[in-house]
């Protein structure tokens, strides 16, 4: 019996080995299982972390669409605006527009194009007769001074200038005189001429009221009483003549030199509307039974109560032509068409 | 196994027989039959534990057979019970570690989904930023422009507020 149980003893021993360290096993064993916790904890702060930069960007995303939104809105507002202020500037232009043609009368010549506007206007008032245009300038290439067959010393007729030219419209320009170079006749300007912003000659600085009458680069009037040269260039001068004297500036009537003011002679204008059209005027006069001619106060009346902001006196006298379409509208106080050394020209 | 077991029971139990009966037969020989009956007896016994001796020694081979039958059987028990027990403890952890690396692959598909999601978003706001930086340099445009309408509007109201 003894023997049996050493026997079982021995028999029994590996087994007793296996179960102790089978009983250990699963401890051991679990030792191989991943260490899903701190992966789970790593993982847990990783979708924390996106969840709360997901709330961020819906954030962000509604305040940049909320912002875009008001900013459409504001845009279309500005749209709106910007479109009411164009369609009242348009309206305030037209009634201005009404308000001049009104005091105008009917155009008996219109013509317009992508250049130019021209509207043509016959003056009759108690005691003389005239022509107006009126003229807005899109393109102010197409106001031109002319120099008599472009060259210094000579002259020709206002209707020669713009026929030569391929002109529309055409005025008489600056005053100027004859002098005799190598025994012949040589037409000298008075002042100074621009043409395409160059002085033609020298700036002459000619002393008294002798004043400079044409446009800027942007077709505005430009002009005045200037002593030198840096005066004319600083109203950056695109065309121009000179003669005398200034009749309105700045919406102001200016005073006019004695010898001047109460004389009935043919007048030729060159004006400004506070709108930047262009008024060119000729007055008849010296033709008793058609014009006697205005004398500059008169006129100046007469400008102010057209509207007329700037005005410039050119040469009148004999010289004072309004040609439109290749045809004299008014009569020239000679009876016939006066040579002259500059024309002032409106290309159609 | 069956019949040797059922042989060495067998002849165990002729052998207890034969003691028994020799402690009986002794009483009787002596009352009975005198020396010569006692001498042959023991003749009998001798030749009985000869016998008894030579048929435990045939046996001890077997014993031996039996034994290391029974315990290859039990190693063999022993190795098959260790082993399924070690390769479903294994196959536990495998499938446990499976199953926390499937969870974790799911989270992390998730969030890579979640990430993708929030670059779309990034990128729409950001094309709305743009867009709405665009429209607000639009509206400065646009603000400049009607500054400039504006002016034009009151220089025009002042040119009309001077018609003739």
């Amino acid at each position: 019996m003894r023997k049996l149980f050493v026997l079982a003893l021995l028999v029994l021993a590996p087994f007793l080995g296996i179960w102790i360290a089978c009983s250990n096993f699963t401890g051991y064993a679990h030792a191989l299982s991943m260490p899903v916790e701190k992966v789970n904890l790593s993982l847990y702060a990783l979708e924390e972390s996106v969840n709360i930069i997901e709330r961020e960007m819906n954030n962000v995303k509604t305040q940049a669409e909320n912002q875009k939104n008001q900013y459409e809105v504001h845009d279309e507002s500005l749209s709106n605006l910007t479109k009411q202020a164009t369609q009242y500037k348009q309206m305030s232009d037209q009634i201005y527009e009404e308000r001049i043609l009104t005091m105008l009368g009917e155009p008996i010549k219109v013509h317009s194009s992508r250049k130019v506007e021209i509207k043509v206007f016959k003056l009759e008032e108690l005691g003389y007769r005239g022509y107006i245009a009126k003229v807005k300038l899109f393109d102010p290439k197409a106001f031109k001074v002319v120099l008599a067959k472009d060259t210094l010393g000579e002259k020709e007729t206002t209707l020669e200038a713009v026929k030569r030219t391929g002109a529309l419209l055409g005025i008489n320009g600056g005053g100027f005189y004859t002098e005799m170079r190598n025994g012949k006749p040589y037409m000298v300007h008075i002042g100074n001429v621009v043409i395409n912003g160059k002085l033609i000659t020298p700036f002459n600085g000619y002393p008294g009221n002798l004043c400079f009458a044409g446009i800027n680069k942007s077709g505005r009037v430009i002009g005045g009483v200037l002593s030198t040269e840096k005066e004319l260039m600083a109203l950056n001068p695109w065309q121009g003549v000179s003669f005398i004297p200034v009749l309105i500036k700045g919406g102001v009537s200016q005073p006019i030199p004695a010898e001047w003011a109460k004389t009935k002679q043919p007048r030729t204008i060159l004006g400004e509307y506070a709108n930047g059209d262009l008024i060119m005027i000729v007055v008849d006069g010296r033709q008793a039974d058609w014009s006697s001619g205005v004398t500059l106060e008169r006129l100046i009346e007469k400008l102010v109560e057209l509207g007329v902001k700037e005005a410039y006196n050119l040469d009148g006298g004999g010289s004072s032509t309004f040609v439109y379409d290749q045809e004299v509208l008014n009569k020239p106080s000679d009876g016939k068409l006066r040579p002259v050394v500059t024309n002032i020209v409106i290309m159609p | 196994m069956g019949r040797i077991g059922g042989r060495i029971s067998k002849e165990n139990r002729e052998f207890d027989g034969y003691k028994k009966r020799d402690k009986r037969n002794r009483g009787k020989i002596k009352m009975s039959f005198g020396t010569n009956l006692h001498m042959k007896n023991t003749e009998e016994l001798k030749s009985a534990r000869a016998r008894k001796t030579s048929s435990s020694k045939s046996l001890g081979p077997l014993y031996i057979v039996l034994f290391l039958l029974v315990w290859a059987g039990l190693v063999y028990g022993g190795f098959y019970y260790s082993k399924q027990y070690f390769d479903q403890e294994i196959k536990n952890i495998q499938q446990t570690n499976a199953m926390n690396i499937q969870e974790i692959k799911d989270r992390m598909d998730s969030l890579t989904n979640e990430l993708i999601a929030l670059k779309g978003d990034l990128s729409n706001t950001d094309e709305t930023i743009s867009s709405s930086s665009s429209i607000q340099k639009e509206l400065n445009a646009k603000i400049e422009l009607l500054d400039k309408q504006l002016k034009n509007l009151e220089k025009s109201l002042q040119i009309l507020k001077e018609a003739p």
